[in-house]
């Protein structure tokens, strides 16, 4: 067991470090720390659903019968924790109204900006966004898809830090998974392949233990060929959506009669549950194990595990050790954390573009107003928020996101965010500008300097930061157009709109790309 | 340059590759005389269905496998094809019927990665790598990367995908390859910050690691910004392209050959055509939009004189013969490959019909009777005269397709 540095530990299980954080854990309260984060829930505290429920996100409705264009106006959101059964009425009474069908997703897509930013439960959402990776689902690929969001959301908050088995079906059963993957119209007679094969693929064996298309009978705990697509997509037969209710149904008559071999088990025939046998044993798999320890490898550690590696090991142990467990996914976080390779493991992840722009966001410790521009911005930079388009997920490693392209427009779009116009963020001085303008918290005002900015920011922002970092800074802020000017400093929409983009350019230091 | 591109062979990779070969043969160059093509690489995500864009309409075992997913009676009828039956293109595809009469189109069917995988995701990494075994993808890395690095290609705007927002795993692993998702994004917002980041990245480029990585592929960028406005100034699209991603990367990369940028290596890509339900509805406007995008940019690359241009065109996967009950087609085998060049002897197809008849395919599916690595293999042969001989590790010799003069 080896303790990971308060800092790394910090960095790189939140989305970025806030600074001052009275939360943050040092040397000293990291044990405590670390047991907190990972029992808490994936729920909104009372801050949060306060932030969110101060959020006015715009609408652009349509007349539902008639379809025709209705004034635009900022709403609340109102969907975030609502039932499967409401949340399919409104699909249903939506009508020509598309935009209302698709609202429930687009609230959810704004919240997910305060949740990940503003929750104290920081491991638990940054395991809320692991699952989203893992259960892709593009929310406007179907009505049904991004009207049902919430559902789908909260199928991955229940079980973020919980058990395995639970978390695979539940997904299993929400109409967004069904719709995304086809899985809704799939019958005996004409079975649709793509959950069938997406489940083992992606969900829980992984592609590496494809067996290919022309496998003898293989054996159990092998690897799947596609004549286990065939079988999965037959035993799978009948689950779908009730149309009145927008509810799980398992629908008899749709289902393929008879035994299954399935992963060198053969199912004998009963109807709804042989799927459950099925997920029973896609989830207790070592495949599925050394799967799930080898992506949250890549989302903890580092882009490349390695083929051998010790530490994806005891955590493919600890999942099978755990199968039951209602918090088998916290355990084998824990073996991670613990881990020698995730304590030596500092420089070894650059931010995605949503990380990116959560971690400016904390870093900014304002309120957040999580509007269209934001969400478009996200997206231009590769990533966009819920709707990436494959079932793969958006790739969790370095390579795309530090393509030079996606590097200007993360520059640019911290420019933006930063900057009072896009309305994103309140054109105060408060949060990071108040810090910035005080040599510490509660002290005086004092700021007149660059060079007082350019100390004060790589504080707050990137504290490792080194000479070279400290003098490109200093060559920027000293420019006429940032605060190389005496009268910047006397004029508070001047010296927000200066200190703004200063802060956006320590968003683009080399220190700043990094998860710790 | 500095380190830019990484070497043609990574790490382990080396002694397989070198083993067996004559020394001095780990580069073939050919003939370096006369001016190189510019290598354009599509990547048609999501298993394109070629049987919806190209078959012999008249086939009964065709007929009989999809009720549905047929191309319309109003298809194109095309000559020169791989059998004597009733060739035809989809009826959404004017644009590339007239590039095929024109000489300037040639369609490579049954073609493809040859390995048995039905998966997206694995098929679409061995087509980028260029290998036909997913063990090998993370050693040899993408092909377009690994040739930038062998080949002699170099400058400013020399490689780069066009159209996306990152780099496709093809060409990846060139750090200095450029990423232009759209005229107006590829651009730093003023000169203190352009002086910002040629000091935090420029010397940040060495020691290897992430970091030296990201900063090398951020340099690629950032010292690319002024020209590519100074190109990009006053630029308009032409109206003949779309909106799409595809169409916009087009445009990019033919302002920037227009105006002898030096491109070299281009990839882009299309994520429209996993059609497992309701295929004929969408499969239409999705082959619209790609006739659409070729043509415009046939045309605007080709406007005053022939332009020196080789694109091939491929998907993962073909999709399966028979159609399913979702009114869609799942994931198959065997596709057809395009290419666009002023140099094919184009208007013709290449390589082997397999049939259709259940004895025929592969398990179910169109057989792959061409390697899509023989194909770019070709084109840059005889269009860059610098194929590196082992470029595709494992590539069996095959019956050259003589596709261009």
């Amino acid at each position: 067991m080896t303790m990971p540095s308060a800092t790394l530990a910090y960095d790189r299980l939140t989305f970025g470090a806030r600074y001052n954080d009275p939360a943050a854990p040092t040397g000293v309260t990291l044990n405590a720390w670390l047991g907190s984060q990972l029992t808490a829930a994936a729920t909104d505290t009372a801050g949060v659903a306060q932030s969110l429920s101060a959020v006015l996100l715009k609408f652009t409705g349509r007349n539902p019968t008639t379809g025709d264009p209705v004034a635009a106006a900022l709403l609340p959101l109102t969907w975030l924790h609502a039932g499967e059964a409401a949340l399919w009425a409104n699909f249903k009474t939506a009508g020509m109204d598309s935009a209302q069908a698709m609202r429930p997703g687009a609230e959810m897509q704004a919240a997910s900006y305060v949740r990940a930013a503003q929750s104290p439960n920081q491991l638990a959402e940054q395991m809320v966004e692991f699952w989203h990776c893992h259960f892709n689902v593009q929310v406007d690929s179907h009505q049904q898809t991004g009207s049902t969001y919430p559902a789908f959301d909260a199928a991955l908050r229940a079980n973020a830090l919980g058990n395995f088995r639970s978390l695979l079906g539940s997904v299993a059963k929400t109409a967004a998974m069904m719709f995304y993957l086809n899985q809704d119209q799939s019958t005996g007679k004409a079975p649709n392949e793509n959950y069938a094969r997406e489940v083992m693929e992606l969900h829980t064996l992984g592609v590496q233990r494809y067996l290919g298309l022309t496998t003898p009978a293989n054996a159990v705990g092998t690897g799947y060929s596609d004549a286990d697509v065939v079988q999965g997509a037959l035993i799978l037969s009948g689950w779908t959506i009730d149309n009145d209710t927008g509810a799980f149904l398992f629908k008899a008559s749709a289902h393929a009669a008879g035994s299954k071999r399935y992963l060198g088990h053969t199912i004998a025939s009963g109807g709804q549950a042989e799927g459950e046998t099925m997920l029973d044993i896609l989830a207790s798999h070592p495949g599925t194990a050394n799967t799930i320890a080898t992506k949250l490898y890549r989302r903890f550690i580092g882009d490349t595990p390695p083929a051998t590696s010790a530490v994806v090991a005891a955590m493919a142990k600890t999942f099978l050790a755990n199968l039951q467990a209602p918090n088998q996914i916290a355990l084998v976080l824990q073996t991670l954390i613990l881990s020698p390779e995730f304590a030596a493991s500092t420089g070894g992840k650059v931010k995605t573009p949503f990380e990116f722009v959560v971690s400016l966001l904390r870093a900014a410790n304002l309120p957040i107003n999580p509007n269209a521009t934001l969400n478009s911005l996200v997206s231009q930079m590769g990533d966009p928020r819920f709707a990436w388009v494959p079932p793969n997920g958006r790739p969790d490693i370095a390579g795309p996101w530090m393509s030079n392209g996606s590097l200007l427009e993360r520059w640019r779009t911290a420019e933006t965010i930063m900057a009072v116009g896009a309305e994103i963020l309140p054109g105060t001085l408060a949060g990071i500008f108040d810090t910035l303008q005080r040599d510490m918290p509660g002290g005086p005002i004092n700021l007149t300097t660059a060079a007082q900015a350019v100390n004060r920011v790589v504080s707050a922002m990137v504290p490792g930061a080194g000479q070279t970092t400290r003098n490109a800074l200093l060559a920027y802020a000293s420019s006429p157009h940032v605060l190389g000017t005496a009268a910047t400093f006397k004029d508070a929409t001047k010296l927000r709109a200066a200190l703004g983009a200063l802060v956006a350019t320590t968003a683009a230091t080399l220190e700043f790309q990094f998860r710790g | 340059m500095g380190l830019v591109r990484r070497d043609f062979l990574r790490g382990a990779a080396l002694g397989t590759l070198l083993a067996g070969l004559p020394s001095g043969a780990r580069i073939a160059l050919g003939a370096t005389t006369g001016t190189k093509d510019a290598l354009l690489f599509v990547i048609l995500r999501g298993g394109m269905d070629g049987l919806n864009l190209v078959a012999p309409v008249d086939d009964a075992n065709l007929n009989a496998a999809r009720p549905k997913t047929l191309i319309p009676a109003t298809g194109f009828s095309l000559a020169n094809g791989l059998t004597r039956q009733d060739w035809r293109l989809h009826p959404s595809a004017p644009e590339l019927q007239a590039l095929y009469q024109a000489g300037h189109l040639a369609l490579v069917p049954a073609s493809g990665t040859p390995a048995a995988s039905r998966s997206h995701f694995e098929m679409q990494q061995l087509a980028e790598c260029g290998v036909t075994d997913l063990s090998a993808t993370s050693q040899f890395g993408g092909w377009v990367g690994r040739y930038a690095g062998a080949s002699s290609v170099q400058g400013t705007f020399a490689a780069m995908a066009c159209g996306e927002a990152t780099l496709p795993l093809s060409i990846s692993d060139d750090l200095s390859a450029l990423c232009i998702a759209n005229s107006s994004s590829f651009s730093v917002s003023s000169p203190e910050k352009l002086a910002f980041l040629q000091q935090e990245y420029g010397a940040a480029t060495g020691g290897g690691g992430l970091a030296a990585a990201l900063a090398t592929q951020a340099m690629a960028g950032v010292n690319a910004v002024q020209r590519f406005a100074a190109i990009n100034a006053g630029f308009v699209k032409p109206a003949a392209y779309g909106t799409d991603t595809l169409s916009t990367g087009l445009s990019i990369a033919a302002e920037l050959m227009k105006q002898g940028a030096g491109l070299q290596l281009g990839v882009f890509e299309y994520d429209n055509w996993d059609t497992h339900v309701n295929q004929d509805s969408r499969f239409a406007p999705a082959v619209a939009t790609l006739s659409k995008a070729l043509g415009a940019f046939w045309g605007d690359v080709n406007a005053g004189t022939s332009a020196n241009v080789t694109m091939i065109v491929m998907s993962e996967f073909g999709r399966r013969i028979a159609s399913n009950a979702s009114g869609g087609t799942d994931h198959g085998h065997g596709n057809v490959m395009l290419v666009l060049s002023n140099a094919v002897i184009g208007g013709r197809m290449y390589g082997t019909w397999p049939g259709l008849a259940a004895a025929q395919t592969d398990l179910g599916d169109l057989a792959i009777t061409t390697d899509a690595r023989q194909v770019i293999l070709e084109a840059i042969a005889a269009r860059r005269h610098d194929a590196p001989a082992n470029l595709f590790p494992g590539l069996q010799a095959q019956h050259p397709l003589n596709l261009f003069h």
